[in-house]
């Protein structure tokens, strides 16, 4: 089970965050079909940031591998990483704090 | 009111940005392109910009590189995560950059502290600035007389920070010191007399 605890100024735009993030699954599993390694690296980036950004530090690290495992093309690696975003946004559980 | 400029180009960050400075006190514009924040500063003046590294069509170097060419004076901050180190300090040696600060950016009591200083320099520029090497400053007329005769001479800020000095003044020579009221902001003009 995944739990995280959320600044709760973010909660109003936390379910857009999530949605994006399935958006973002569904372009990687088309990417790596295509094994267009730069745009996986440019969405890597992208997960990374917003993820730390909003205190899922899980997903940020997840942009981070995504980044790392271009660089070395392992394509095996990037598959798993994508199945644990998935996993992670359909399962995560979120509570919100005063921060 | 002063007026701070955000620029990233992913909305969700510029997002979580105005959620969490809202109830603050200066006036916020945000922008998702080096281009649309160019836009922004040229339809009127911008305090503080605080702008990401990696961005698609245009970095934030090459936007603060622009930038300069519209007020050189803007006090500027940069967010990155891993953009070139190179690059980022030889901006901040060439004083382009007031502050470089590492992603992710966590906006919490002391961001919004480091945010009031900001500000705070950019208030104080607005008592002098500089164009190349050509000081600005907005001093009185008497002290400009001293500043006239003077056979050499420096200027330094309240905490000795040297601001400009002719090249042949010598911190060992016989020099008085007088304060250049620039408006609110005391700078200390040291002449040696002709």
């Amino acid at each position: 089970m995944y739990k995280v605890i959320i600044d709760s100024d973010f909660e109003e735009l936390i379910p857009n965050f999530l949605e994006n993030r399935k958006t973002d699954v569904d372009r990687l599993k088309k990417l790596v079909l295509e094994k267009d390694y730069t745009m996986i690296g440019n969405l890597g980036h992208s997960i990374s940031g917003v993820g730390f950004n909003y205190g899922f530090d899980f997903i940020g690290k997840i942009g981070v591998e995504l980044q790392r495992n271009v660089a070395t093309e392992n394509l095996l690696e990037i598959e798993n990483l994508i199945e644990s975003l998935e996993k992670y946004i359909d399962n995560v559980i979120i509570e919100y704090e005063e921060m | 009111m002063q007026k701070v400029l955000f620029v990233d180009d992913q909305e969700e960050i510029l997002d979580l940005i105005k959620k969490k400075l809202k109830d603050e006190h200066y006036k916020q514009y945000f922008a998702k392109s080096g281009k649309e924040a160019l836009n922004i500063i040229n339809e009127g003046k911008i305090d503080l910009l605080i702008t990401d590294i990696l961005m698609k069509d245009m970095n934030g170097l090459d936007l603060i590189e622009e930038v300069n060419k519209i007020d050189s004076n803007m006090v500027k901050i940069v967010l990155s995560g891993n953009a070139q180190v190179s690059s980022i300090i030889e901006a901040i040696n060439e004083g382009h950059i007031h502050k470089y600060i590492i992603k992710p950016w966590r906006i919490d009591k002391s961001a919004k502290e480091m945010i009031k200083n900001a500000l705070e320099e950019a208030e104080k520029r607005k008592f002098y600035s500089f164009k190349g090497n050509e000081l600005r400053a907005y001093v009185r007329l008497e002290d400009l007389n001293y500043l006239a005769k003077a056979k050499s001479w420096q200027v330094e800020d309240s905490s000795g920070y040297i601001i400009a000095k002719t090249s042949n003044f010598d911190e060992k020579s016989n020099y008085k010191s007088r304060k250049l009221n620039a408006l609110n902001y005391e700078l200390i003009l040291k002449y040696v007399e002709e």
